[in-house]
């Protein structure tokens, strides 16, 4: 077997699960309490939504917590909205910036 | 941003796989996709600077000898052994995913220490005459001691201290030289044994603190000739990061790539990651062969890196992992016996006291 080719095929199957497997994943929200500089990932439902050309800003009710995060998130198996990013912040809720998925 | 982090990943990953001396935790990388791909590209990469120049990389730095055995067949033939070793370890890698939960078992400390004292005698009795040896594992425990315990105020020891005892050190000495395109290497079914050491090294890697590579690859002899360790090394060197990403979820840190992961499971987004920058770093290493940096380059860029990192008492720590470096290569010892300068800190924290 040639090498490029089998390192082709490694390739497209590693990709193909970067960009498909991975961002489905559904974790929890048990990530909190999450410190400056944290890497976080929270779901919940959008309870309020505010758009402008560059960003959006989502309010994510997640048991008793307001969570305020800025980009596009994406939709979990379940049907919940997913949000993956870094603590910008910590003033009594967490201000999320995205690290990826946009 | 994942496209982001896929770029910035993989022009760490040329940098550090072309650039003898420098390494991916030279670069202050934090996503899992950047730190994978980065991982990926230079552990295929980092053959060519030991085709270039003989040069002893800090990872796989018992390839050296093997190399210089194999040259006259070529380099088509060396790249081409060392990438069939990483690719076809992938399999079995693979295979190897449903026992993750093995590499979140935290050992008893005591035992990691008997370990740990096992290791060094190994290590001692099996790396040269043994005066020189006892001598040089003694210099470079202090130095261990030194930057890694004691108070020195050195921002991220590690770096200068591996980068001048196996890999500065090397180039200093290390001349540029030409080599044959030769042809490439077919895998054959004997390979196997080969490629089965190598994960099973990289899994004693991955789990076992202060163990190198080459010393694992000690304990399953598998393999036969430098045509098998060659195999042997590529197979546990990816198979060593692989594993590690499982033992980072536990909090366990044994490689480099662990220890610029999030210890959550966003850290598996590595895994695929690994095996992008790994293809892509077969996929392209015919091109990249063709690129050769002059040695003087690396010279240069390697101290402006560990200034970049540790500063001033970073550039003074690199002087002096340097200058032990060339002083094991003078005594006619093998370089893994300064693997004492991680060993002797890790003794220390897990003994019984």
């Amino acid at each position: 077997m040639k090498l490029e080719l089998f390192a082709l095929a490694v390739f497209v199957a590693a990709l193909t699960s970067l960009f498909v497997l991975f961002p489905c994943q559904e974790i929890g929200i048990e990530q909190a309490p999450a410190h400056v500089g944290e890497c976080v990932r929270i779901c919940g439902t959008v309870v309020q939504r505010y758009a402008t050309e560059k960003a959006c800003f989502y309010t994510l009710f997640n048991g008793d917590t307001i969570k305020a995060v800025q980009f596009r998130p994406y939709t979990c198996l379940s049907g919940e909205i997913c949000v993956l990013g870094r603590v910008q912040m910590y003033r009594g809720e967490y201000e999320v910036v995205v690290l990826s998925y946009d | 941003m994942l496209f982001f982090h896929m770029i910035s990943g993989a022009i760490v990953g040329l940098l550090s796989g072309l650039l003898p001396g420098i390494h991916p935790m030279l670069f202050p990388l934090s996503h899992p996709v950047a730190v994978g791909i980065a991982y990926g590209l230079f552990t295929v990469l980092s053959i060519l600077p030991v085709l270039w120049f003989m040069y002893v990389d800090p990872d796989n730095f018992a390839s050296t000898n093997a190399v210089a055995r194999l040259s006259p067949k070529g380099w088509r033939y060396i790249t081409s052994l060392y990438a069939w070793g990483v690719m076809l370890a992938i399999p079995l890698m693979v295979l190897a995913l449903p026992f993750r939960q093995i590499l979140g078992v935290q050992l008893p400390c005591t035992a990691v220490f008997v370990y740990l004292v096992l290791l060094s005698l190994l290590l001692i009795l099996k790396s040269g005459p043994l005066p020189s040896t006892a001598f040089l594992a003694t210099l470079s425990g202090f130095l261990g001691l030194l930057a890694l315990r004691a108070p020195l105020g050195v921002k991220n020891p590690l770096i200068p201290l591996i980068a001048g005892l196996f890999g500065f050190s090397e180039l200093l000495i290390s001349k540029e030289r030409s080599i044959l395109p030769g042809t490439e290497y077919t895998p054959r079914l004997e390979d196997l044994g080969a490629v089965v050491a190598g994960v099973l090294s990289g899994l004693l890697v991955s789990y076992f603190p202060a163990v190198s590579i080459s010393l694992a690859l000690l304990l399953f002899p598998l393999f036969e000739g430098y045509e098998g360790f060659i195999m042997a090394l590529g197979a546990a060197t990816i198979s060593s990061y692989f594993f590690s990403v499982f033992g980072r979820l536990e909090g366990l840190v044994r490689t480099s790539l662990a220890a610029a992961l999030p210890t959550n499971e966003l850290a598996l987004l590595a895994l695929p990651s690994l095996l992008v920058g790994v293809s892509l770093g077969v996929l392209f290493m015919r091109l990249l062969t063709q690129v050769r940096v002059p040695t003087a380059v690396a010279l240069v860029i390697v101290p402006l890196c560990v200034f970049y990192v540790s500063g001033l008492s970073g550039l003074i720590l690199l002087a002096g992992s340097t200058a032990l470096g060339a002083l094991a290569r003078m005594l006619g010892v093998q370089k893994r016996v300064l693997s004492f300068a991680i060993i002797v800190p890790t003794l220390l924290f897990y003994a019984p006291m």
